[in-house]
């Protein structure tokens, strides 16, 4: 049997994680989860991977979690954008030099390779259409400035110690597993109120253009950027290339559930961009990824895993 | 008006320090005397504060009343980025959302930022406008860069305005720095001690040099008509092959000047060129100092530096 390649996926354990992990377990990665739980869950890990507990941010840990390792894909964050308006400061901490103590373990135990979980927060928000990768940059919450001052030192670490880097900037993602508690992502807010009949919370009475892209796409193209990484560093924008309303969503879902959803406005939330729209075209081009699952699928998968899990929950 | 420098008793800060004093506002230097080479400030009316901006309790005190903070204070030597890049990432970025905190905390509304053309990388065009591609080589850009973003979040997120300076090749009277690291100092001060001159890249880098005083002046700019969240290139808009520039000190000197190539410098693009319209459109920014009157006040300065003749 030929050795299996071997990668570390630090927040393996969350939403977007876990599902990768499942995945690369599939493709017959050898998969080792970094996690410390403060926002994932233990039991969404799949069994095939090797779990650790414990924090990019501890020294000890990282040097053992990487040893063999020829990749690592790094999700681990804090990623409430509203919080971040509360504390900039942890996300900072977290998000930004969580991530410089991860390069340097990696620079010291000679691991080359990392694919990291960036984010549209990294844009302005302003333009209406689809954004290309060279547009303007302009985080306007320090969730999104502390994810895109990551990428600079991706950069910096690639160009001064022949890292090799890629940064897949994630529109909106969905799908099964999404469990973060006091949930402030759309779909998983709505879906939850919806199952259990209560009024549906949502924002700016549904005026925001939004890019929805299904989370199985989005590891997809994790795995993708891992397999096909040259020399340098490189970023992509990861979405659906279609905006739409938030309203349209609300009412799909009204239509898939096949009853009336009762809703509830909250209002504006600051700190939210109005329009998020990827142009997907440059990975499409460079690496062959694009999305395979649309809308309607999507959500039809995650209503049935809500159904299942929201006992449980 | 009421400001706080941090990094006022670096290069540009001590210059930026001296003309606020003589124009009358009311300066407080935050410095932690680590880089700039300097023991102390001369700057009669300045309050001068020796610690961190790391140091929140001590920020508070410092802010009260303040109207804009001057934020300069850095480690800067691209070089020993390369060898401890956490050691730039905490002083660069995390020292700088302790400052932010704190004047969010204070209710200060205004920050001008020295920022860097490190965080271009290698360019893609030049002249490079504000807007181009950024890939930083160095942890030390990267760390510029990523504060940048903090500021633009700040704006957003909590009202507070900012500009972020991306300052060129800065020279002039002033530059204490140790060890030296920047040409012009490095190659002025070689030659007023009689010493082989030590030039990289076989002067074949095309840079933008821009002075010292027209520096100071955006900074001021920056404060009275800032808007916003603002990033602007400062720099001369030209480029000089590092050659032309050497041939202009030698000039001013009055003598040829022996050198030794030391070879390739990592971390250093081999042509970078601002673009400066944007500031001078939205700011009515321009340069005013032309590269040899430059050198030779710089001349001057170190002349009187080290009691040294031509």
């Amino acid at each position: 049997m030929p050795i299996k390649k071997k990668v570390l996926v630090t927040g393996g354990a969350g939403f977007i994680g876990s599902n990768l992990v499942r995945m690369l377990c599939d493709a017959g990665y050898a998969v080792l989860v970094l996690d410390d739980l403060s926002s994932g869950f233990r039991r969404l890990v799949d069994a095939r991977a090797e779990f650790l507990e414990g924090s990019i941010a501890d020294g000890a840990m990282l040097p053992k979690a990487l040893s063999s390792v020829e990749a690592v894909f790094h999700l681990a964050a804090t990623s409430t954008i509203t919080y971040s308006m509360k504390n900039p400061r942890v996300y900072f901490e977290n998000n930004f030099m969580g991530g410089i103590y991860l390069l340097e373990a990696m620079r010291k135990t000679g691991v080359k390779k990392i694919v990291y979980a960036s984010s549209a927060a990294s844009y302005d928000g302003k333009k209406r259409t689809p954004i290309a990768e060279s547009d303007p940059l302009g985080p306007i919450n320090p969730y999104g400035a502390s994810k895109l001052a990551f990428e600079h030192a991706m950069s910096a670490y690639s160009h001064s110690f022949g890292m090799e880097g890629t940064a897949l900037r994630f529109f909106n993602v969905y799908g099964p597993g999404d469990e973060q508690p006091d949930t402030t992502r759309a779909i998983p807010m709505w879906l939850k109120a919806a199952l259990a009949k209560k009024p549906v919370p949502y924002y700016w009475k549904g005026k925001q253009k939004r890019d929805y892209i299904f989370v199985e796409d989005v590891a997809r193209a994790m795995m993708l950027a891992e397999e096909k990484g040259r020399d340098g560093f490189r970023v992509y924008n990861i979405g659906s290339g279609k905006g739409m309303w938030m309203i349209d969503i609300l009412k799909k879902i009204e239509k898939l559930l096949g009853y009336q959803l009762v809703l509830k406005d909250l209002g504006e939330r600051h700190g939210d961009p109005k329009y998020a729209i990827a142009d997907t075209r440059k990975i499409q081009k460079e690496i062959g990824w694009k999305p395979e699952v649309n809308l309607e699928e999507g959500l039809r998968q995650t209503i049935d895993y809500y159904r299942q899990h929201l006992g449980k929950l | 008006m009421k400001t706080l420098v941090t990094g006022g008793a670096g290069f540009i800060g001590s210059n930026l320090t001296e003309h606020l004093c003589t124009e009358g506002h009311e300066v407080i230097v935050l410095d932690d005397f680590s880089s700039s080479g300097r023991k102390t400030l001369e700057a009669k009316s300045a309050r001068v504060v020796n610690g961190s901006v790391g140091d929140a309790a001590l920020l508070l005190k410092l802010l009260s009343g303040v109207d804009v903070v001057f934020h300069l204070a850095a480690t800067g030597i691209i070089k020993l980025s390369l060898e401890n890049p956490p050691a730039y990432f905490e002083n660069n970025l995390m020292n700088g959302i302790a400052l932010l905190d704190a004047m969010r905390k204070k209710g200060v509304r205004k920050i001008v930022y020295s920022s860097s053309s490190g965080v271009y990388g290698e360019p893609e065009r030049v002249p490079i406008k504000e807007d181009d591609r950024k890939e930083p080589v160095s942890p030390y850009g990267a760390s510029k860069f990523a504060f940048e973003h903090a500021l633009t979040s700040y704006y957003h997120a909590f009202g507070i305005e900012s500009v972020s300076l991306r300052y060129f090749n800065v020279y002039g009277p002033g530059d204490k720095q140790q060890p030296v690291t920047r040409a012009i100092p490095q190659w002025i001060q070689a030659a007023l001690k009689k010493e082989v001159v030590p030039v990289y890249w076989n002067l074949e880098q095309t840079k933008d040099y821009i002075f010292i005083d027209d520096v100071v002046r955006a900074n001021l700019l920056a404060a009275e008509r800032g808007k916003g969240t603002a990033v602007y290139n400062v720099g001369s808009g030209k480029g000089y092959v590092m050659r032309e520039l050497f041939s202009t000190l030698e000039k001013v000197l009055g003598r040829t000047l022996p050198k030794k190539n030391m070879g390739e410098r990592k971390g250093d693009p081999s042509v970078l060129v601002a673009d400066i319209s944007r500031m001078q459109k939205e700011l009515g920014w321009k340069p005013t100092v032309g590269i040899e009157t430059g050198i030779r006040k710089t001349v001057e300065y170190y002349q009187r530096e080290l009691g040294l003749p031509l």
